[in-house]
């Protein structure tokens, strides 16, 4: 039609019939338009209590239902924990991180967004996440809108102390609890109806060198650890023992006092246990990755920069898609997509062309401060703090002595969907490169251990067979009894001709490392430990002691995709000889303090990083480093630059010199001395070099009070994401859409009949 | 014209009525059809005891396969309970959740869909017996000890899973048209005593509780 069409009422075209009749005619023009009107309003009314019920769904703050009054009056019947069946709004999550790599040294700014989107309500968010387990967390500060508050370190105890009087008070405050080296709790209390918080955190960290790459990790999640109820029945006794006269240990004692101030805080999901007394602080709730609400909370915003200081071959990440982007001799690195879900370890990795990977490199802070003496006079005190890295040779010549290894592989209901296949897929690599000379075993462990053969086994096609099935069927369910499996294998007889390696390939989730650690101590012998940590968010520190205090290595896979390369670096190790004994002389005049005191073995591939604080540093020294490496004298010479002969002050050094005192005083408490003789020193070295520790917290507190004391505060866990590949304990949707479908086939009828009794009144109405 | 406009107007009504309550329909039927054949898997599952937790799975596309058989004797339920809490199983039953243990070996958490199976939590009474059948035929029995209304916000899922209990969560509250709500209905269940109990004598007696109604299916 190429004309307009006259516009013609509604009423008119659908009344065509009766428009001439003049006794109706005024009825007729409205009584319709009504009833259209009616039915329009009705179907539109219908579709916006569904849309809405379903939005109110999906942001979580349904409106309470008359009906989610307790059904059952029977006294005692029905608890109802959450709030009177009113359901609250979640705190919202937003995270941002930004790493600064400047050679050896990682500095990270990490900061988390709290928002309350409630509209009346006053929230506190407590948030257990996790970061790398040698971080030096140095620095923090909340900002609310504009208003920036440093946060200050202090003693744990009297930080939690401050923070509930200034939560109860109204005032705005933040607190930071270490629980693990890499895992920590977030409080922030007072957050305002639709209001943001957001903490910044800082941190300095080392990057990792192993086999010619550079790396380092960040973890963005935790898999819910498995928390042990009681000691299981090992063969040697590994009773408790710090007893106090009282008959309480320490722990005991430390729990009761951490538990009088824990009543305000809601628990996790697991009760503590007599192996795991804080089990209830580092078991937050898990958000499925798929539920809708990740679409808006839990996505972090990440960036690098990278000054590796040498020509680069290769950056990769192997579980994230990047934008690298080159200015000079800097990287500018972020991730595909700006947000990204917080459900897995994040990894940068950076390789250095061949013939450029460096051999040694020593890089030194100069702290100077000025000290005021008795006698009023002023003088500059300076702090020398130095990293060295030495990469030994790498040695060509097989490992002499047959070795015998004893596979564990953990089958866990954590090492469920991907893990476990990249378990099997691990072992079963490993078990086709054992060697002819070789002894091997297989013990797997989930609630129950089990081994393949009684005692290790010579390698034959048909022993290899037999163990090939057995990982084949390997599937993973049950509890996380790590102790028993672990103590079986340690304690097998161990033969002269052969060296034992006991390779441990888990995803580590428990909270009892101090046990398994203290097995680890006395059990060890001759042994050798090497961990292989499986899946998206293992618990890194955990592998990580572990190997160092079974003098092996620490292997990551987090990916199917890694499995054999990781693999085979593995076995490189495994086989190749160790640098032991290692040694530094110190050139004449330099007393250096340095930590670990006792320099650990070295692997192929592995270098050497020591942490040294030095008395003094006037003029360019020589530092030389011995050791042996199958039955040969290594040496070799590393120079020291003075301050004065380089401009260059590498930042953070003192921090991860301190860091590493602290953590290798609290492995002086794994070995069985007691906390009252560390405690003292980690706080000394924590509050002087203001650093994160399990003693110290980070405060910052807003004196102004926000929170009119009338109005209530109510406790919010802010939960973390299931890592990706696993399931883990959710709850379920159970709900179905029939009840709606339903119910909008009878608003439908409703409308039919509606409809129909209308014709009908007007046929009657029509009739003569 | 106004006739045709109304008819139309009609006809699209009842198309509507006709496809929201089929979706309804569809969503009732499926829970109930598919655990006729999912007790059949069931019955070859006890019979050939296979080691495989694959191997009977109730049709052939299925990706769930059933793990145990869980009865209200006092509401005249009977279900099979699927691998897996996810919507691909708990369409047809309700279903375990992964991280949890099997029945028997430690704590088991199962939920259900408020609207179809597990609609008889909403009358449940405390003290009441729940049983479990296990893979190996063993009969397990089981009182109801807690229920508890959550908010799923703000109560991680606490269960001890060296413990000896059946958890079964399902949506609350039950009569609403709201889906995907952040509440639950949690109810916590002790083992009794772990005894095998006569296999054939409450086989007869449920088949015929069955038969006579089976209002987890009630709308």
């Amino acid at each position: 039609m190429c004309f307009q069409p006259p516009r013609i009422p509604k009423h008119r075209l659908l009344n065509e019939r009766d428009y001439s009749n003049p006794l109706f005619q005024r009825k007729r023009q409205s009584s319709p338009l009504i009833r259209w009107g009616l039915l329009i309003v009705a179907i539109f009314a219908t579709f916006v209590f569904v849309a809405e019920s379903t939005r109110a769904a999906t942001e979580t703050t349904a409106e309470p239902s008359s009906s989610a009054a307790p059904y059952d009056s029977k006294a005692g019947q029905l608890f109802i924990r959450a709030d009177n069946g009113h359901s609250q709004p979640a705190l919202h999550l937003d995270s941002k991180v930004a790493f600064v790599v400047s050679g050896m040294v990682l500095h990270t700014t990490f900061s988390q967004t709290f928002r309350n989107p409630s509209t009346d309500q006053w929230a506190e968010g407590i948030y257990v996440f996790p970061m790398p387990e040698k971080a030096a967390l140095s620095h923090m500060e909340m900002r609310i809108g504009e208003r920036r508050i440093i946060g200050q370190i202090k003693e744990k105890f009297a930080a939690k102390k401050q923070y509930q009087k200034a939560k109860a008070a109204g005032q705005r405050v933040a607190l930071v609890e270490q629980e693990r080296p890499n895992l920590f709790t977030q409080n922030v209390a007072n957050i305002g109806p639709g209001e943001e918080v957001t903490i910044t955190l800082e941190y300095q960290d080392s990057v990792a060198f192993d086999a010619g790459r550079f790396s380092f990790r960040f973890p963005m999640t935790i898999t819910p650890r498995f928390m042990p109820a009681e000691s299981p029945m090992l063969s040697g006794s590994l009773l408790p023992k710090h007893t106090s006269e009282s008959g309480l240990n320490e722990a005991q004692i430390q729990t009761a006092a951490q538990m009088v101030l824990d009543n305000s805080r809601p628990w996790g999901w697991s009760a503590p246990t007599a192996l795991v007394p804080d089990a209830h602080r580092i078991s937050p709730p898990q958000l499925d990755s798929s539920a809708q609400r990740v679409t808006q909370s839990h996505q972090i915003q990440l960036s690098v920069t990278l000054d590796a200081g040498l020509p680069l071959q290769n950056i990769s990440s192997p579980y994230h898609d990047l934008i690298i982007e080159k200015q000079q001799q800097r990287h500018f690195i972020s991730t595909r997509n700006v947000k990204i879900p917080m459900d897995r370890d994040f990894l940068l990795q950076w390789q250095p062309v061949a013939q450029q990977v460096p051999s040694a490199a020593a890089f030194t802070e100069t702290l100077t401060q000025a000290v005021n003496h008795v006698d009023d006079q002023q003088s500059q005190e300076s702090e020398n703090y130095a990293l060295l890295m030495l990469l030994p040779p790498q040695q060509k010549a097989p490992q002499q002595l047959p070795r015998e290894v004893i596979y564990i592989i953990d089958t866990s209901g954590s090492m469920g969907a991907s893990s476990i296949r990249q378990a099997k897929q691990s072992l079963t690599l490993a078990l086709q490169r054992l060697d002819h000379a070789d002894r091997f075993n297989v013990v797997e462990f989930n609630s129950i251990h089990n081994s393949l053969f009684s005692s290790s086994q010579t390698v034959t096609a048909q022993s290899r067979q037999q163990a090939l099935r057995f990982v084949g069927g390997l599937s993973a369910g049950g509890g996380t009894n790590m102790a028993p499996a672990l103590d079986t294998a340690l304690s097998a007889p161990a033969t002269e001709t052969h060296l034992r390696q006991i390779v441990f390939i888990t995803d580590g989730s428990v909270g009892n490392e101090a046990q398994l650690f203290e097995l680890i101590h006395q059990k060890l012998g001759q042994s050798r430990l090497f961990t292989v940590a499986i899946g998206s968010a293992p618990n890194s520190f955990f592998m990580r002691k572990s190997a160092q205090f079974g003098r092996g290595t620490f292997t990551h896979i987090g990916d199917e995709k890694e499995v054999s390369e990781k693999m085979s670096l593995l076995f490189s190790k495994l086989e190749s000889p160790v640098l032991r004994n290692l040694s530094i002389a110190w050139p004449d005049g330099i007393s250096a303090e340095v930590w670990p005191q006792q320099l650990p073995d070295l692997y192929r591939g592995e270098p050497l990083l020591i942490k040294a604080k030095l008395s003094n540093l006037d003029h360019s020294q020589t530092v030389t480093i011995k050791g042996d490496l199958g039955g040969n004298t290594w040496q070799q010479q590393l120079t020291l630059n003075s301050q004065h002969s380089t401009s260059t002050n590498h930042p953070g050094i003192s921090k991860l010199w301190a860091r590493e005192k602290i953590s290798a005083l609290l492995d002086e408490k794994t070995r069985g001395k007691s906390e009252s003789d560390i405690k003292p020193q980690v706080l000394s070295i924590a509050l002087q070099h203001q650093l994160m520790s399990p003693y110290t917290s980070f405060i910052a507190e807003d004196k102004t009070p926000a929170r009119p004391i009338k109005q209530d505060i109510t406790s919010k866990l802010v939960p973390n994401l299931t890592p990706h590949g696993q399931k883990t304990l959710v709850y379920p949707s159970t709900a179905t859409n029939a009840p709606v479908n339903f119910t909008l086939g009878l608003i439908a009828l409703l409308l039919l009949l509606t409809q129909y009794f209308y014709r009908v009144r007007r046929n009657v109405e029509l009739a003569p | 014209m106004m006739l045709n406009g109304s008819r139309l107007f009609s006809a699209m009504i009842i198309v509507f009525i006709g496809w929201q309550w089929s979706q309804a329909g569809w969503i009732m039927t499926k829970a109930q059809l598919a655990q006729w054949l999912i007790a059949d898997a069931w019955q070859q599952a006890l019979e050939t005891k296979t080691d495989s937790e694959s191997a009977h799975k109730p049709w052939r596309w299925a990706d769930t396969w059933p793990i145990a058989r869980l009865q209200a004797p006092a509401h005249k339920v009977d279900l099979y309970v699927l691998e897996g809490d996810r919507g691909n199983a708990l369409a047809f039953g309700p279903g375990r959740n992964q991280s949890s243990r099997l029945p028997g070996e430690g704590t088991s958490v199962i939920g259900g869909h408020r609207d179809t199976h597990f609609r008889f939590l909403k009358d449940i009474k405390l003290g009441e017996p729940l049983r479990v059948q296990t893979r190996s035929g063993k009969w397990l029995d089981y009182n109801i000890q807690e229920r508890t209304i959550i908010d799923v916000n703000q109560d991680p899922l606490r269960v001890n899973l060296n413990d000896q209990q059946l958890v079964l969560v399902t949506c609350y509250p039950f009569d609403t048209l709201t889906s995907g709500g952040p509440l639950r209905l949690v109810v916590y269940a002790s083992l009794n005593k772990p005894e095998i109990t006569d296999l054939s004598l409450h086989e007869d007696q449920l088949f015929s509780q069955y038969t006579e109604s089976s209002p987890a299916m009630a709308f």
